[in-house]
């Protein structure tokens, strides 16, 4: 027969060499890179021992550290995860939520051992996006984007979320970042399974008051002031974000630093003043203790305040600069 | 210039490609436009009815694909417009008639396509009502590079969602919708991608024209085996699909005689922001490298690869079909040795569902009929390799390879071993495929034959050893006789040129035996394009 005439005959030839390529590639790379065959099934439970990321695994050459993760519908349907940036909280969302994807694929899976109930929605927002080019600010993406989850996902779906609420104030992106997990861990619709990393620690309050929600942490030792990651995620919440470490680690200048730890030991003891945590877990209503850090200002310092605000800098020479009374705004100040 | 118009009147959103000779010209706006775009001069032609002159430009014929490609990738459509009839039988004007629309969805060329990435095009149909939260969507999509073809209906907020989704995870390379038709403003993802919208006329969506397309196309009485029969949002869009691509390929298609309809909750739902996060098929910075896809990509066919995209951005989520894959990874994992056979076998294969789509458009050229036979020949290996494999689902698709001992019989049988790559160039059907041909190919071969005996009889009857019979273009056949012989020559030599180191004649005799000779290889020429154009 003339090629044209066979051309559905070729075609579908054609498909199962494809299939058959890629089955056989598949395995080859299960080989290679040590893969495990998933367990999946029809139940709600995601759970994992030592699951890699395929791409950051090969790059790490040999030093990636491998994570477990156990997500269900019942005590481990949310997990917060805490722990200072840089500790691979970015990764592991990545990983658990390629998992699901690999194995639902029909691939092996980078982990030692895998079973996975079918979600029907993957949701990852892990990381920047690229829409700021098109002109929207960064923080009215993410807020489109998180709207695109809360109102899409099931509770047969699998969420990953990185840091919701990091593009807006501290207290905005607080407040936004604990009604979220809440709606998804009670008040919402659906309660998919959900991997929740933020810098937020009060959020690790939230598993005090529901029981399907869970902390988790990413491990960090401290030694001699400097902090060594260990790339692994442990239950429970974290105590501190090393944020300061992490700085210092960056390269921030000395007295930067310093000062940032003034700030922070201020805070803490502020923190501790108010009646310690749970701040705004919801179970202490004490909300009008909570302002301290923003309170009215005194007479004396909106009275100095206005004094700086008299004082025009492009018209000031560095030696009237040195002429301010600046004594005696002192004087004032401790009155 | 009339028949150009005309073809500019038919064609009125394409550049058009107007043949003259061995070149491709373009008139009036069209050439200013490719000029820029492609960077050639413009010139001007004569002047038109009013005096004016006519700009113009033109590329030579034989490097038009490498033109075309690049105009239809910074989003151009060009029509090509041939002459369809043999310039030298032609009464007047030379026929000519719009061969083919090239745009960025019909491009199927290989040489301007990425092996590992589909090609699609997509065509959307929205339902008209007072209620626009009641719209209902269909979609179909096909790539014509491979003959894929798939269609989906949509309804609703969520619906449109999930269309704006599939829009922007599979980003066709054109667009097709009913002239008149705001989608645009419903799905902005097709502004936000570039993508090229094609507008054709509203009746081609009409769902009863649609449904006869469909059925035309697919030769079948009933869509009922396609699972279409109700799903009129989807049939129309298809049915248009079809009809478009009909229209500016002229071509039968005859590698799309199957659909798919694509159920929403067949697959994982993953929108495109989850895919660019976590870089499944192509990482942060728009490559390859760095994603999951260039990561586990082990496949070794061009058509593996695509499969493999394409499981990436829709995975499974019936339970089974999973663990068919599974099983199937599993036994090739298990089974190292006839992995590594399969795999080594699979390496005689080129790109299948590409070649036989040329084949199928007519764009083929006598070595791609080569290459197909080559890659189907392996077909018999794989299934022997593959004959101990359990895996239902290895099993099922060692069951679905078909030997096509025939489409390689007729191949080995028609076409030479090793044809030339353009049809043009003749001389790749062999002996004994058609007695017409074999009948011109003897007055060819005998005449030829009779030219070289011509040289040893009049060496003998001049005795100058050193003359020759040659042929050139522009004269056809001559003797040539050095200068020291020329006192030789016999007075029947007619002079026809003189060059360096003596002169050329021909003979009465020589011409005779010329005309039959070179209207033998034109017609042979004729006859084996006309067999190939039937293959």
């Amino acid at each position: 027969m003339s090629p044209r005439g066979a051309a559905p005959r070729v075609l579908d030839t054609a498909r199962a060499l494809a299939a058959l390529d890629v089955l056989a590639g598949l395995a080859e790379t299960a080989s290679v890179s040590n893969y495990a065959k998933p367990h999946v099934s029809d139940d709600d439970t995601l759970a994992a021992t030592d699951v890699r990321h395929p791409v950051v695994e090969r790059l790490a050459g040999g030093s990636f550290v491998a994570n477990d993760v156990q997500l269900d519908s019942r005590d481990h349907q949310l997990v917060i995860i805490t722990g200072p940036n840089m500790g691979g909280k970015s990764t592991y969302l990545r990983q658990v939520a390629l998992l699901c994807l690999m194995a639902q694929a029909g691939s092996f899976v980078p982990a030692r051992e895998a079973k996975i109930g079918i979600v029907d929605r993957l949701f990852a927002r892990v990381g920047a996006s690229d829409n700021i080019a098109r002109g929207q600010s960064t923080f009215m993406v993410e807020m489109q984007e998180t709207a695109q989850i809360l109102n899409g996902a099931t509770s047969r779906s699998l969420v990953v979320l990185d840091e919701i609420g990091r593009g807006t104030a501290t207290f905005d992106g607080l407040s936004l970042a604990w009604a979220v997990a809440e709606y998804l861990a009670k008040d919402g619709p659906a309660r998919p399974k959900t991997l929740f990393a933020t810098h937020y620690h009060e959020l690790t309050d939230l598993a005090d008051a529901q029981p399907n929600v869970n902390n988790a942490h990413v491990a960090a030792r401290e030694w001699k002031d400097d902090i060594v990651f260990l790339h692994k995620i442990l239950p429970g919440r974290s105590d501190r974000s090393y944020g300061i470490q992490v700085a210092r680690l960056a390269g921030l200048p000395g007295p930067v630093i310093t000062r940032a730890r003034t700030i922070l030991h201020a805070l803490e003891q502020d923190e501790l003043s108010r009646g310690g945590r749970p701040a705004i877990s919801g179970q202490r209503p004490a909300p009008t203790a909570q302002l301290g850090l923003f309170q009215a200002e005194s007479p004396v310092e909106e009275r100095l305040r206005e004094r700086l605000r008299e004082v025009d800098i492009n018209r000031t020479t560095p030696l009237d600069a040195l002429q301010l009374p600046v004594v005696s705004w002192k004087a004032e100040a401790e009155d | 210039m009339r028949q150009y118009f005309d073809a500019k009147r038919q064609y009125r959103h394409a550049l058009v490609f107007f043949r003259m000779g061995d070149f491709y010209e373009m008139f009036y706006e069209d050439a200013l436009v490719a000029a820029r775009a492609l960077d050639l001069t413009l010139t001007s032609r004569s002047k038109d009815a009013s005096g004016a002159p006519v700009p113009m430009c033109g590329v030579p014929y034989h490097a038009g694909d490498t033109y075309i490609a690049r105009l239809v990738r910074k989003g151009y459509r060009v029509a090509i417009c041939e002459q369809v009839e043999d310039p030298k039988k032609a009464k007047g004007v030379v026929k000519r008639e719009v061969v083919r629309v090239v745009s960025p969805g019909t491009l199927a060329d290989t040489g301007y396509l990425d092996a590992r990435e589909p090609s699609f095009l997509l065509a959307i149909y929205a339902t008209s009502g007072a209620d626009p939260r009641a719209t209902a969507y269909g979609v179909a999509l096909l790539d014509l590079s491979t003959g894929e073809f798939d269609v989906a209906e949509y309804a609703g907020p969520d619906g449109l969602q999930a269309l704006r989704d599939e829009i922007a995870v599979l980003r066709p390379r054109e667009v097709i919708v009913a002239s008149g038709s705001d989608i645009g403003a419903s799905v902005p993802e097709i502004a936000q991608l570039g993508l090229t919208v094609t507008d054709v006329e509203g009746w081609h969506f009409d769902i009863e024209t649609a449904r006869q397309t469909l059925l035309d196309q697919l030769r079948v009485a009933s869509l009922d085996g396609f699972g279409l029969e109700r799903r009129q949002v989807a049939v129309a869009a298809a049915g248009a699909l079809v009809r478009h691509l009909r229209d500016t390929q002229k071509a039968e298609l005859a590698h799309v005689r199957s659909v798919r309809l694509k159920e929403s909750t067949d697959a994982l739902v993953i929108d495109p922001t989850t895919l660019k996060h976590l870089e499944v098929v192509e990482s942060t910075d728009g490559g390859r490298q760095g994603s999951l896809l260039h990561e586990i990509d082990r496949t070794i066919t061009p058509m593996g690869g695509r499969m493999l995209r394409a499981w990436l951005l829709r995975p499974l989520v019936v339970l089974e079909r999973i663990r068919d894959r599974l099983d199937a990874v599993e036994e090739c994992a298990i089974r190292a040795t006839e992995r590594a056979k399969v795999r080594e076998t699979l390496k005689g294969v080129q790109d299948l569902e590409r070649l036989m789509s040329r084949i199928a458009l007519a764009t083929a050229g006598p070595r791609d009929l080569v290459a197909l036979c080559a890659s189907i020949a392996v077909v018999p290996r794989v299934s022997l390799l593959l004959d101990g494999f359990e895996a239902p689902l290895v099993r099922s698709l060692r069951g679905e390879l078909d030997e096509l001992a025939d489409v390689r019989g007729w191949i080995e049988t028609t076409v030479t071993a090793e044809p030339p790559a353009l049809a043009r160039d003749g001389g790749f059907v062999r002996d004994g495929v058609d007695t017409e041909l074999d009948g011109m190919r003897h007055i060819s071969r005998s005449g030829k034959q009779l030219i070289a005996e011509m040289e040893e009889q009049e060496r003998a009857r001049t005795g100058i050893a050193s003359l020759k019979v040659r042929f050139n273009r522009v004269f056809g056949y001559y003797i040539e006789v050095s200068k020291s012989n020329l006192h030789a020559v016999p007075p029947d030599y007619h002079r026809k040129q003189t060059v360096a180191g003596g002169e050329r004649f021909v003979t009465p005799a020589l011409k005779e035996y010329e005309e039959k000779v070179l209207g033998a290889d034109e017609r042979i020429l004729e006859r084996e394009l006309a067999i190939f154009e039937d293959l």
